[in-house]
């Protein structure tokens, strides 16, 4: 009798999804499609060459996938159809999307937006502003329980407190890379090698905490003596010594006493390897163990509450204390850690008080406030990118980034108004470094004049009187200043499409998708050409304004600089044109044309809809996650927290870490 | 499409000229009766480009554009400066020049899609070839990335191998830490009774990461699911070890100064060659990747004169690639004398495969090595051609005296042939008889860019 193998089988499977996969694609999308869109795209007539009648209507496996991510995002980001066209319902909108989406998913090609890309920071604009910022906000559903792992900062906080100066340790824990929020929860997880080194680090640090000196009585001393005591190969240990030395080891490195059931094990695994080998190694053993725990290497926020009336439980006053000091700084807060332990962050005010305690204790460092600024804006990438002596002198980024970083730090505790002033301020610190030692301002560059970058005389006087006066009508606030233009700019030339990319997604809430693969995006390199004139040769065609229109008429208005950030009016020995256009903004005060880089700075400031926008991206950044429609209240909140205080940056990020998004967590419903 | 050479043999006896094609598929398929596979891969990447000008031999004209394939014996011909160390292997050697990889975009690195051909997006977006020879040569590890960076805070990176897409692989950057996963089980009293714990951590700590899962869930889950994963392979491998702990011995290499972590990353990538040899020789792995300084993060590695016999001071191989010169040393010079020193690293650990005896001959005889850059054929690499050492012959095809050197027609020009190309052939002389590796260059309209390199199989 013939049998069938497994492959066998799997093959026949495969064809009948694929069959189904084709024969399953509604048609009703397309019928919606072809109602609102084919005036302009149908048989008749092919605006930017697009006919999608003619469009493989096999999404997943078709010749046309890319064309369809194009159509996709101009739906979702209601780019189309055009305001003068038929008004496409939403929900219509959501079932043409849902079909798309289903025909990516299948296809499961990479750069397809699936569920799991959608927890990266890149993709949090995919989520509806509409509905987040004017929908009648309900009760927050916040995310399910998480884990977090530590980010490095973290681990070396960790590692400081439970050991005394541990040698030959490796940070085992990299970021990210690229210029979005790092210390985000979902991507990370802990692999092999991450393991591998975390062990030997585990090694290095018991190794650390066993080492003991003699004292003049030839009696051995260590830091830690319940360690000492049940590794010493002279001395006899009964359970107690054990059940000692774990209760110390979990304090050291979980703030918290074992359970009895903890203790038994721990124990147990003493006992048995002393049994297998010596006291040395099992005492290495254990401790290694109890550091090793999940609960030591990832942030659990898993809740021990009960349940409340929506599904939802709150993070326990030990997580509490925990997410507060880790959004806010790179160590937990004994205070913090102390109110927990007395139950004591239970209400709000409490809460509010001490975030606000936090914000000023230089013992505690709340860096990660200013850290926001440097991932949002992504200005330290000025340091990688390398530039030829400019004709004038030295282009040293690394002063651009520290007179950048001044600027912020000054915006930010002076918290009036911070984003617009950090959009639109024309006083910039030029040159600057702060002496801690003598409390005062002193040159950074001091073999010649750096300042004329800033586009100040080479005779210009350097004060300590900082920050200083530039003219109003060449610079406005970070996007005009030379760090976030290098930042984003190439070796040799400006980077609209990069800068128009960056206000696209981190000011107007857009998504711009990534360069299909079949693009050979090259622009000329002829040198009596502006750049304008190669990036719009390279662009223009109808395929490529699908992603371009998003990007090059909010880039180039910055061609008013050239590639270091140096004010110019002349590009080619011709006034240089700095027109733009802000399009698909989604706020009827600030679309249209601008002049140049300040108009455009100051236009976005005053956008109510730019401000909602940087709320969730600084949502994003304290949570480490994207926001959901679940937590349109937080938001909303926010944004009047925001308002209230008069653009307080504080007053936001407190509004945040008070809210329900924060310290609650949805219950994970049996089968799920 | 052509798979292998059965179905090309299959399909040719099917056509109506097959009798003209008798005796050359008589040849074909005496060829096939020849069971030869490589039984390890190494991959050795250098930073900053592979200039092709700078491997070419000297007595071969390197044309740049060319229309055809140029494929000639080296004997008598001697090997360009940067290659030199590599004289004694020359009988064993091709040099590949013409090959292209535009999918891969180019720029400072092209990252993971240099072995991956795919755009780069610094992040992978498939298996590399390292990755998918690895799957077919399984071992105790299954790949092992060996590798330097000139910061020596770094003891892991993730540059240019991945198991799939965004999957990763490491490369240990410490020669000291890699030392102790790969022999740590056979180096000494104290290095064992480590090793113990590790084991009894690890055989403990699995029922924590399950208990713990219970409590969430989705990609949650997985998190604590991958960290589970790593005890139970790493718990699986130390039984491994401990039975192949004499053998381990035997392979470890000597400990030397430029294992130490504070050491110039030139003498830690020579110990990396050691430990490559060490971990090949006990039979620890079938594919080793090294790098150097490779990977966008990474490739402006700073590196002391002294180190390559000049004057002290510090070069910055960025500044190299923009044509700094270095006390009177052209960026030319510097650059080959760098690679120069690379290829005496390949050509001690070469040396050490081939003492080992192995069947009728040696290690060497079923290695294979490509040696290349991340960065293609320049600092600022376009990807239009790709230089490659290669040593050893992946389809058991006989390398003519002297060696070979092959200069593949330029990008567009009939007969053009891509890095995809040589990445399938290593597959196919391992049983993966795929049609493609990585992505198709879409410029490449009318240039077939399937199969492999016929020529080499």
């Amino acid at each position: 009798m013939q049998t069938i193998n497994r492959s066998q089988v799997w093959s026949f499977l495969m064809i009948v999804y694929m069959q189904l996969s084709l024969a399953a694609f509604d048609q009703s999308p397309l019928n919606i499609l072809d109602k609102y869109c084919s005036d302009c795209h149908g048989q008749k007539k092919q605006k930017a060459d697009l006919n999608l009648s003619t469009l493989d209507k096999d999404i997943a496996f078709g010749d046309d996938f890319e064309m369809w991510r194009l159509v996709y995002d101009k739906i979702k980001y209601k780019e189309m159809p055009p305001e003068e066209g038929d008004e496409l319902p939403d929900s219509e909108r959501a079932k043409i999307l849902q079909s798309l989406r289903n025909g990516f998913l299948k296809s499961q090609k990479a750069g397809v937006v699936t569920d799991r890309k959608l927890l990266l920071p890149e993709f949090g604009n995919y989520v509806d502003h509409d509905e987040l910022f004017n929908s009648k906000a309900g009760t927050v559903i916040p995310a399910t329980p998480s884990i977090w792992r530590l980010r490095p900062e973290l681990y070396d906080s960790l590692v400081n407190s439970i050991a005394n100066k541990p040698q030959g340790l490796s940070q085992p824990f990299a970021l990210m890379p690229g210029f979005d929020f790092k210390d985000f929860s979902s991507p990370y997880f802990i692999d092999e090698p991450t393991t591998e080194l975390l062990l030997k680090n585990a090694e290095a640090i018991v190794e650390n905490q066993l080492s003991f000196k003699l004292d003049k009585n030839g009696v051995k001393k260590g830091k830690y003596n319940e360690f000492l005591a049940i590794s010493d190969p002279d001395s006899p240990v009964d359970e107690k010594d054990v059940f000692n030395a774990i209760k110390r080891e979990f304090q050291l490195a979980l703030q918290r006493f074992p359970s009895n059931h903890e203790l038994q094990r721990f124990s147990a695994l003493w006992i048995k390897v002393k049994n297998d080998s010596d006291k040395v190694t099992a005492t290495k053993s254990m401790l290694m163990a109890i550091l090793m725990q999940p609960e030591v290497l990832f942030r659990l926020e898993v809740g021990d509450g009960k349940v409340d009336q929506f599904g939802r439980f709150r993070l326990s006053q030990k997580s509490i204390a925990k997410a507060i000091s880790f959004a806010l700084g790179n160590k937990l807060d004994n205070s913090l850690l102390q109110a927990a332990e007395k139950r004591e962050l239970k209400d709000k005010q409490v809460l509010e008080k001490q975030i606000q305690r936090l914000f000023s204790d230089r013992k505690f460092q709340p860096v990660r406030i200013y850290t926001f600024f440097e991932e949002y804006f992504g200005y330290k990438r000025a340091i990688d990118v390398f530039k030829d002596r400019p004709e004038r002198g030295v282009h040293d980024p690394k002063i651009l980034v520290s007179d950048l970083e001044h600027l912020i730090k000054y915006i930010v505790d002076k918290d009036e108004n911070v984003l617009a002033n950090l959009l639109t301020t024309n006083r910039y610190f030029v040159n600057y470094k702060y002496d801690s030692k003598k409390k005062t301002g002193s040159r950074f560059y001091t073999k010649g004049s750096y300042e004329t970058v800033y586009g100040l005389p080479p005779d210009w006087k350097w004060t300590d009187r900082q920050p200083v006066e530039l003219p109003k009508d060449e610079r406005a606030g970070v996007l005009t200043h030379p760090a976030w233009l290098v930042a984003w700019s190439e070796n040799f030339h400006n980077d609209p499409i990069r800068r128009g990319k960056w206000i696209r997604t981190r000011l107007l809430g857009g998504s711009v998708p990534d360069v299909p693969i079949s693009v050979d995006a090259k622009l000329s390199d002829d040198e009596k050409l502006t750049l304008r004139s190669r990036l719009n040769d390279a662009t223009d065609k109808a395929k490529c304004m699908g992603c371009h229109s998003k990007m090059n008429s909010l880039g180039l208005p910055f061609e008013q600089y050239d590639h270091y950030g140096l004010y110019r009016k002349l590009e080619l020995q011709k006034p240089v044109d700095t027109s733009g256009k802000i399009i698909y903004s989604d706020d009827v005060n600030i679309e249209g044309n601008v002049l140049n880089p300040v108009d455009l700075a100051h236009k976005l400031a005053g956008s109510v809809k730019v401000e909602q926008v940087f709320i969730r991206h600084v949502f994003r950044f304290f949570m480490g996650r994207n926001e959901t429609l679940g937590d349109a209240k937080t938001l909303q909140d926010a944004q009047k927290a925001y308002r209230k205080s008069g653009g307080s940056y504080k007053a936001l990020i407190t509004s945040l870490l008070t809210s329900d998004s924060f310290l609650y967590r949805t219950q994970i419903k049996e089968g799920k | 499409m052509m798979n292998n050479r059965r179905e090309f043999i299959r399909k040719c006896s099917l056509g109506s000229g097959a009798f003209l094609l008798t005796g050359y598929l008589n040849q074909l398929c005496a060829a096939e009766s020849i069971t030869y596979r490589p039984k390890r891969f190494i991959f050795f990447l250098q930073t900053n480009g592979m200039y092709p000008n700078q491997i070419q031999p000297p007595d071969i004209k390197y044309n740049k554009r060319a229309s055809s394939l140029t494929d000639k014996s080296m004997d008598g011909i001697e090997l360009s400066e940067s290659l030199s160390p590599l004289t004694p292997f020359k009988d064993r050697m091709t040099v590949i020049q013409g090959l292209s990889g535009r999918i891969c975009g180019g720029g400072h690195s092209n990252d993971f899609s240099a072995l991956g051909c795919f755009p780069n997006r610094r992040t992978p977006l498939g298996e590399t070839i390292d990755a998918a020879l690895a799957k077919k040569l399984p071992s105790v590890f299954s790949h092992v990335g060996l590798g330097v960076v000139d910061k020596n805070e770094h003891s892991v990176v993730y540059n240019v191998s991945a198991w799939a897409a965004g999957k990763k692989l490491p490369t240990q950057c410490q020669p000291l830490n890699s030392y102790k996963n790969l022999f740590g089980v056979a180096a000494g009293p104290k290095e064992r009774k480590s090793f113990d714990a590790r084991t009894n951590v690890l055989d403990f700590l699995a029922d924590d990461v399950k208990k713990l899962s219970k409590e969430v869930s989705g990609s949650e889950k997985e998190k604590l699911d991958q960290y589970l994963d790593a005890f139970e392979n790493m718990s699986n491998r130390q039984q491994k070890l401990i039975d192949a702990s004499a053998r381990i011995k035997k392979a470890a290499p000597g400990i030397t100064e430029k294992f130490k972590s504070d050491g110039h990353w030139l003498d830690r990538l020579q110990a990396q060659c050691d430990n490559a040899a060490g971990a090949l020789i006990a039979g620890l792995t079938n594919v080793v990747t090294l790098s150097s300084c490779s990977g966008n993060a990474f490739f402006g590695a700073n590196f002391d004169g002294s180190q390559l016999g000049f004057d002290a001071g510090r070069v910055n191989q960025h500044g190299m690639g923009h044509g700094g010169s270095f006390v009177g040393k052209k960026s030319d010079e510097l650059f080959v004398a760098l690679r120069k020193r690379h290829m005496e690293m390949l050509a001690s650990l070469l040396k050490k495969l081939e003492s080992i005896p192995e069947g009728n001959g040696n290690m060497l005889d079923n290695t294979v090595v490509v040696f290349t850059s991340d960065s293609a054929e320049g600092h600022h690499s376009r990807c239009w051609e790709w230089p490659m050492v290669m040593i050893g012959s992946p389809g058991g095809r006989k390398i003519p005296k002297g060696g070979r050197f092959m200069q593949f027609p330029w990008h567009g020009n009939k007969g053009h042939r891509t890095t995809s190309n040589l990445y399938t052939s290593l597959l196919h002389s391992v049983g993966d008889h795929r049609s493609r590796f990585g992505m198709q260059d879409l410029s490449l309209k009318d240039i077939p860019q399937d199969g492999v390199l016929e020529e080499i199989m």
